[in-house]
């Protein structure tokens, strides 16, 4: 249904062309949306959010003002789909997740990423148009995940690309490759704590599902992969990271595909062999066990 | 001997190409396969191909006849229905390889991921190192060597065949419907022309085998609750 | 005198006024009073036969029917007790009195909690000390009359039940007649023999849920705030009676549908009082959500369920277990005559005459019903894993559809084959979002 990627380098390299070059190769699995999160670490916010129409930019801007100062903004026009926006802002840390819920509460509006440390660029289609659309310039950091999409039971528009972020932990962000049985219920529990959805797309439950597990422990993203293994029922993998840790977690079942790799240089994580070879020498990648949840510290 | 250079091929347009050198010479070197899908599926003939790196997923399914040998790694599903010939792999395989298997051999000299002969109806499939959870699950016949150490739930709910192994620890890794049994001369006289016949260093008299429970099979039980008694309420009242 | 003259009817169908209506009037007639009548109401009533289950097929994976688990075990009553109710099974035995059933089929019920991890209900009238003895967890009912209730019940109690009605006869007094009140049954009741009973309407330690506010905290510094209580209502004005229960500070409520059965009621409250259990149900689950409580507390729902469909649309609605009374006494032999009142049930289950109890074999009878319920657990759990799901909790009202435009209706829950949703859609559904 979907192919998935994730990558950790020792050293920062350029992160975002790795994971392209993975995506490339499993492009077959998931032509419907493709996208890619990584974790540079900036002095300034940055903001990527989507608008169901241009008009609302000036909403957008006086929002952001409640909560910090806006020092740029690069406007990306819809092309295919709906128009979004790339700001860099000065605020504090602690107006971040406030900022992630008002955004999230508004109609029309989703946040894409919101963070000093994450970037997320998603968009529909084969990888060109992401290539295309969305600048992604250069940004050295250790890892990054990407993925892409088969749409399965929700439509396909850009905000149901993955990755998917959260306002309960604005850092976090998800790809996953399965279907949930349980979403509907999930999504009820979810919303009665506050978030609201912008999609159909059962893998934005799992983002809220582990960004809320992480902001009542602590921001354990090991813990909160286990309690997702337990309360997610259907079949899946599902890597997650936020700016200091990624991880993933495979479903008891053992059905979709989870493989991991160790180079030299890199650890890598993917559904299909052939990702790999983007990036290293054809080495063996062992297939991940049923039920394993397994996190790196960055 | 020919060669084909798939490097700037599309995946859609191998097998047409392979077909067509095989035309030419029955032996085929394919180079710069770069972990394409269906390489070689429903390939069928006497002649011999050799993958110099990876192949993706479905290498080789329903193959009738050939000999498909990879240098490389293998995706998942490979060598699925096949009929006849031989799938050798050098290295290690995805997962579910040799599913429902008709005839044929398949080696893998490396590891292999989960449910490594899924279904299988006859053949052999020979793993050399590791295989993976629930190997050899709901087998209908055919045999299942495995030299290395099992995974969990091995040959869960098999109906006919084998699978031979000789992981000290096997019987706690066994699935349902399954029994634990000394392997008897004929078999182990198979194994040992196999093993010979494929330069596996394995002596078959180091092998037991896994078969299915032909009576008596345990009933699965939807229902399976952990009863606690004695953690009732009246128990703890205290009296007076 | 005038001859009594013979006269001959031809007996031809009608509507209204058909040999059941003449036999009642009958009756009226010749006695001045109306019919009793034991097990419920005949009348053909809304069912979760009318919901069907989506399979999962290209999107979603069903799970293995045989190899792989599903789990069934269901925790009741975490809302504020310390310690919920935990069972193996999401299926309990429904509150039935020793004096409606005979004592043999009380411990055969007991016997069979044991083989299935689940709890049964005392029903009225205290608790016979076999059927504690004998069971798995016990719960017990608190109701207006009060016989038989001690201080010493609640301690016994893995669950308590705080009763306003039942889905059979809501708002009555009850009424046990002199006939059956045998030794026995007077002793375990503290009650004397031979007189006919006509118990209390409501109860006398709470007129009205602002004394039960109070009561509440009472019965909670009784239990030490460990023992689950629920709110057992019939199907009635079901938001505004769960609105209270919630503020109430119940850990849950019980849900008896108007299908619902009992020993002996009178055949208009039976047949004409409350609203039946599917829709009474979806009520229910909306009321919980609308006040942001659904996921705390506990929904048990009641009347008319028969198999292990009945109980996975039940618990994909949003009810956390059923309880089964009519069909636990059918599994052990009970072939539903509705002649209950009078006592003279020919399997011993539903009698006092020593003679007809010997018909039931305890053991036996409670081997069927362990039966019957590990069948029809089974039977939900075949259907959830072919909804993709690993745990019956997990159904959803969203893995359902409806058959009729009635059901539709009913819950909200979509047609079949169609997006049309009549009224408020029940769930995510194509008018909200879907």
């Amino acid at each position: 249904m979907c192919g998935i990627a994730g990558i950790i380098s020792k050293q920062p390299i350029d992160i975002s062309s790795n994971l392209l070059g993975m995506l490339g190769l499993i492009q077959h699995r998931g032509p419907d949306a493709s996208g890619i999160a990584i974790f540079p670490k900036d002095e300034q916010v940055t903001l990527r959010i989507s608008m169901n129409k241009e008009e609302r930019i000036g909403e957008i801007r006086d929002l952001i003002g409640n909560y910090g100062k806006i020092k740029n903004e690069r406007l990306i026009s819809a092309g295919e789909s709906i128009p979004m926006a790339e700001y860099l802002l000065e605020m504090d840390d602690d107006k971040l997740k406030p900022l992630h819920f008002a955004i999230n509460g508004v109609e029309g509006l989703a946040v894409h990423s919101l963070g000093d440390g994450i970037k997320v660029y998603k968009e529909g289609g084969h990888l060109e148009n992401l290539r295309d659309k969305h600048q992604i310039e250069m940004q050295n950091c250790r890892h990054g995940i990407g993925h892409v999409r088969m749409a399965t039971e929700s439509v396909e528009d850009i905000n149901a690309a993955h990755p998917f972020v959260s306002p309960f932990y604005p850092e976090l962000a998800l790809v996953h490759n399965g279907q949930f049985t349980n979403y509907f219920k999930m999504r009820r529990f979810l919303e009665s704590k506050g978030v609201k959805f912008k999609t159909m797309n059962d893998s934005e439950a799992a983002s809220h599902l582990i960004a809320y597990a992480m902001s009542i422990n602590g921001g354990n993203l090991e813990a909160a992969l286990n309690d997702a293994a337990d309360q997610l029922d259907g079949i899946y993998c599902i890597i997650a990271a936020t700016e200091s840790q990624i991880g993933f977690v495979k479903d008891k079942l053992g059905i979709k595909p989870l493989m991991l790799v160790e180079s030299d240089d890199y650890i890598m994580l993917g559904s299909e062999q052939i990702e790999f070879s983007a990036v290293s020498e054809d080495l063996f990648a062992e297939e991940m066990e049923p039920g394993e949840v397994r996190v790196w510290n960055i | 001997m020919e060669y084909l250079d798939l490097a700037k091929v599309e995946n859609e347009k191998v097998n047409v190409l392979i077909k067509d050198k095989l035309k030419e010479s029955n032996e085929l070197v394919l180079k710069n396969v770069n972990s394409m899908h269906n390489i070689c599926a429903g390939l069928s003939g006497d002649c011999r191909v050799t993958i110099e790196d990876s192949t993706g997923l479905y290498t080789g399914s329903f193959l009738e006849g050939p000999t498909l040998r990879i240098k490389g790694n293998v995706g998942w599903y490979a060598g699925d229905d096949m009929m006849s010939g031989e799938l050798i792999v050098e290295k290690n395989t995805g997962c579910n390889i040799g599913a429902y298997i008709n005839g044929g051999t398949i080696v893998i000299y490396g590891n292999t991921g989960s449910r490594v002969g899924y279904g299988m109806k006859g053949g052999n499939i020979i793993v050399c190192g590791s295989a993976g959870r629930w190997a050899g699950v709901m087998a209908m016949g055919g045999d299942l060597i495995i030299l290395g150490a099992l995974g969990k739930e091995c040959g869960e709910s098999m109906y006919s065949g084998k699978i031979f192994t000789r992981d000290p620890e096997a019987e706690s890794k066994m699935g349902g419907n399954v029994f634990y049994d000394t392997i008897t001369a004929a078999e182990t006289e198979k194994l040992d022309h196999l093993f010979s016949q494929y330069e596996i260093a394995a002596d078959g008299k180091d092998f037991h085998v896994i078969r299915p429970v032909l009576s008596g099979r345990h009933e699965y039980a939807l229902f399976k609750p952990d009863l606690k008694p004695e953690l009732a309420k009246k128990y703890f009242v205290k009296r007076g | 005198m005038a001859d009594k003259k013979q006269v001959t009817i031809h007996n031809a169908p009608k509507a209204t006024w058909n040999k059941e209506t003449l036999s009642e009037i009958d009756y009226k007639a010749s006695n001045g009073k109306y019919r009793i009548r034991g097990c419920g109401s005949p009348r053909p009533m809304p069912k979760f036969d009318d919901l069907m289950i989506l399979p999962s097929q290209l999107t979603r994976m069903p799970i293995d029917t045989y190899r792989e688990d599903c789990e069934t075990r269901t925790v009741l009553g975490a809302r504020f007790a310390k310690k919920p109710l935990i069972i193996e099974t999401p299926v309990m035995i429904a509150g039935m009195s020793y004096g409606a059933l005979s004592k043999e089929a009380k411990i055969a019920l007991a016997k069979a909690t044991k083989l299935v991890g689940t709890v049964i209900s005392n029903g009225e009238g205290g608790i016979l000390p076999e059927e504690l003895e004998n069971s798995y967890r016990q719960s017990v009912q608190i109701l207006a009359s009060r016989m038989g209730f001690t201080r010493r019940n609640m301690e016994v109690a893995d669950m308590l039940e705080v009763l306003y009605g039942i889905g059979a006869k809501p708002g009555l007094s009850g009424h046990l007649m002199g006939e059956k009140i045998s030794e026995e049954i007077a002793e375990v009741r503290k009650i004397p023999i031979g007189i006919d009973l006509h118990s209390h309407p409501r109860a006398g330690d709470a007129f009205g849920a602002d004394d039960m506010v109070v009561k509440m905290q009472q019965l909670r510094e009784m239990t030490d705030w460990e023992t689950p209580i629920f709110c057992k209502i019939a199907a009635g004005r079901v938001r505004d009676d769960i609105k209270i229960a919630i503020k109430l500070g119940f850990d849950g409520i019980i849900l008896d549908g108007c299908s619902a059965g009992t020993g002996a009621a009178p055949v208009m409250a039976t047949d004409h009082l409350g609203i039946p259990t599917m829709p009474a149900l979806v009520a229910a689950v909306r009321t919980l959500e609308e006040m942001g409580v659904k996921e705390e507390m506990s929904l048990i729902v009641s009347g008319g369920i028969t198999n292990g469909a009945d109980l996975a649309k039940a618990l994909a609605i949003g009810a956390d277990a059923v309880a089964i009374g009519t069909a636990a006494m059918v599994a052990m032999g009970c072939r539903v005559c509705m002649n209950c009142q009078t006592g003279k049930c020919a399997f011993g289950i539903g009698t006092q005459d020593p003679e007809l109890r010997q018909n039931l074999d305890v053991d036996e009878a409670a081997e069927r019903v362990a039966n019957y319920i590990k069948a029809i657990t089974a039977e939900a759990v075949l259907l959830a894993k072919s909804a993709g799901k690993t745990k019956l909790k997990n159904l959803e009202r969203e893995d359902l559809r409806a058959l009729t435009l009635e059901a539709c209706a009913m819950t909200g829950i979509p047609l079949v084959g169609s997006d049309l949703v009549i009224g408020k859609g029940f769930g995510f559904s194509a008018d909200n979002g879907l």
